[in-house]
């Protein structure tokens, strides 16, 4: 455990050396800041037509309509375009983490230490998850701002951001073992973001496939995994789902760290 | 195989493809030795190197070091070993005390065992100066100590070095040497080089490479020195030279 967590130290200090880091962090706060004054902008506008309209006695004064409040306006869409943001960032975090060791050669240092691929596939993968975490923790900051001045119901808003967690846990994995396989970091971004998109959303299939296919395919697409989240839905299909695409990702980059010391 | 030996070689193996980077290497290296590898470029001293230190895998044959096998034990090799590749390329992003507390943590030394062996290196090896500084961005002499540094900080009962002296001036091989010499009197070492005068001057007993096998193994008198060693080297030559015409 002490040699594993010796290579996430490693990487975090690597993470944070490189101005990638700060560009995703960065990049979250503005993106998340955009996206929560433009929904909050939106609200305003459909609330200020609603007084009109109590003024002009078209509806009656209290009366709201279903589904017009902070949380279903402003914040859901918020948390939900988070999920987006962190399917662009996290190739950008992931892209070096193998591949660099590679062009660098500095993987001749790490190979030759006393630890097995195992604990340096996981030593990575934990460090990506760790700066992760940190990137949904700026994600759910607007989330805790707005709970402290108005009443919210948080159980959405913090199983939103289980989801988002999750799903930062399967495109890390994904990231890895492009990052693993890949020759050069551009490839490795693009090869993660080519597998990310692909099982974002399998619908566009359905149409050209039978019942079961389509079950399948369903199963297989991001979108429809992520959905119960924001409802405050936590549902184990969706917890397997996830972690199963994580863990099957892990395995596979360690597999190719091994086939490495073959060639 | 013979008791004491700290490195034995067994009916060693390693293909590219097609291509034989190692044929039938068998050879044995004793207690306290320092032991030259020798060849041309291309003769396989490196793939051996990148074999013996878990780098990477042989094709066939057996390899133990250390009294244990390089596959079935590579984690334990790999503890009792320490390794300088050749061109040493280091974390960028790591300060070169940063670079040797991972070394060290990682080969499980104490916080208060690591400092004092830091410091212990940095004023052995030179590295006062740019202890605080990023590894990757020190110049190539310092580059080559630092690597030396972050191989035996953690006292390997085996050192092996490719080509410490590559590139290096002259006042930074004498130092080296003089590294190398010092690290005899507690570790095995296994030095590979092109400088048949280095082998000459720091080893005894080397083995010369041609062509991924065995074209020389003794010890360095038996060879005929550094001159001894030359005229392998001119024959494997002319015999290319030949090939190719």
């Amino acid at each position: 455990m002490r040699a594993t967590l010796t290579v996430v130290r490693k990487e975090l200090t690597g993470l944070f050396a490189s101005p990638i880091a700060y560009i995703a962090l960065t990049a979250m706060a503005l993106s998340m800041s955009l996206f929560f004054l433009d929904n909050l902008k939106a609200f305003n506008t459909q609330i200020m037509l609603l007084q009109t309209r109590t003024a002009f006695n078209q509806i009656g004064a209290g009366m709201m309509p279903p589904g017009l409040n902070l949380f279903e306006q402003v914040l859901l869409p918020t948390v939900t375009d988070t999920a987006l943001v962190l399917l662009a960032i996290i190739p950008l975090i992931t892209m070096g983490m193998f591949c660099e060791e590679r062009t660098r050669r500095t993987d001749e240092l790490l190979l030759t230490l006393p630890l097995s691929n195992t604990q340096i596939a996981a030593g990575k993968f934990l460090a990506t998850f760790v700066f992760l975490v940190a990137v949904v923790a700026i994600a759910s900051l607007l989330p805790a701002i707005s709970a402290a001045h108005t009443e919210l119901d948080m159980g959405p808003i913090l199983a939103s951001l289980m989801g988002l967690l999750l799903l930062s846990f399967a495109l890390a994995s994904i990231g890895l073992l492009c990052s693993a396989l890949a020759d050069s970091q551009l490839v490795a971004a693009l090869s993660a973001y080519a597998v990310s998109m692909a099982i974002l959303d399998f619908s566009w299939m359905m149409e050209f496939t039978g019942d079961t296919a389509d079950r399948v395919l369903q199963y297989l697409s991001l979108m429809t995994h992520m959905g119960g989240f924001p409802r405050g839905i936590i549902s184990l299909t969706d917890i397997v789902y996830f972690t199963g695409l994580g863990l099957g990702g892990f395995l596979l980059a360690r597999v190719s760290l091994a086939l490495e010391r073959i060639n | 195989m013979t008791d004491g030996a700290v490195v034995e070689v067994e009916g060693l193996w390693k293909d590219y493809g097609p291509l034989h980077a190692l044929a039938d290497v068998t050879f044995e290296i004793g207690q306290g030795e320092v032991f030259g590898l020798l060849g041309r470029n291309g003769s396989g001293k490196t793939t051996l190197l990148r074999i013996l230190t878990g780098y990477r895998l042989p094709t066939a044959g057996s390899v133990r070091v250390a009294g244990m096998d390089i596959i079935r034990q590579s984690l334990a090799v790999r503890r009792r070993i320490g390794y300088m590749p050749e061109h040493p390329q280091l974390y960028a992003d790591l300060t070169v005390r940063g670079l040797l507390r991972f070394v060290g943590n990682v080969h499980g030394l104490s916080r208060a065992r690591q400092k004092s062996r830091i410091e212990e290196l940095a004023s052995h090896f030179g590295l006062g100066a740019v202890i605080d500084r990023l590894a990757g961005h020190c110049s190539k002499g310092y580059r080559a100590r630092i690597s030396l540094a972050a191989a035996v900080i953690h006292e390997p009962q085996v050192v092996f070095l490719d080509e410490p002296t590559d590139g290096l001036d002259p006042e930074q091989r004498h130092q080296t040497h003089e590294l190398v010499r010092q690290l005899s009197e507690k570790s095995t070492v296994v030095l590979s080089s092109h400088d048949l005068d280095e082998v000459g001057a720091l080893c005894s007993r080397a083995l010369v490479l041609d062509r991924g096998r065995i074209a020389k193994l003794g010890a360095i008198d038996e060879l005929g020195g550094a001159s001894g060693i030359a005229e392998v080297f001119r024959q494997t030559h002319e015999r290319d030279k030949g090939q190719e015409t």
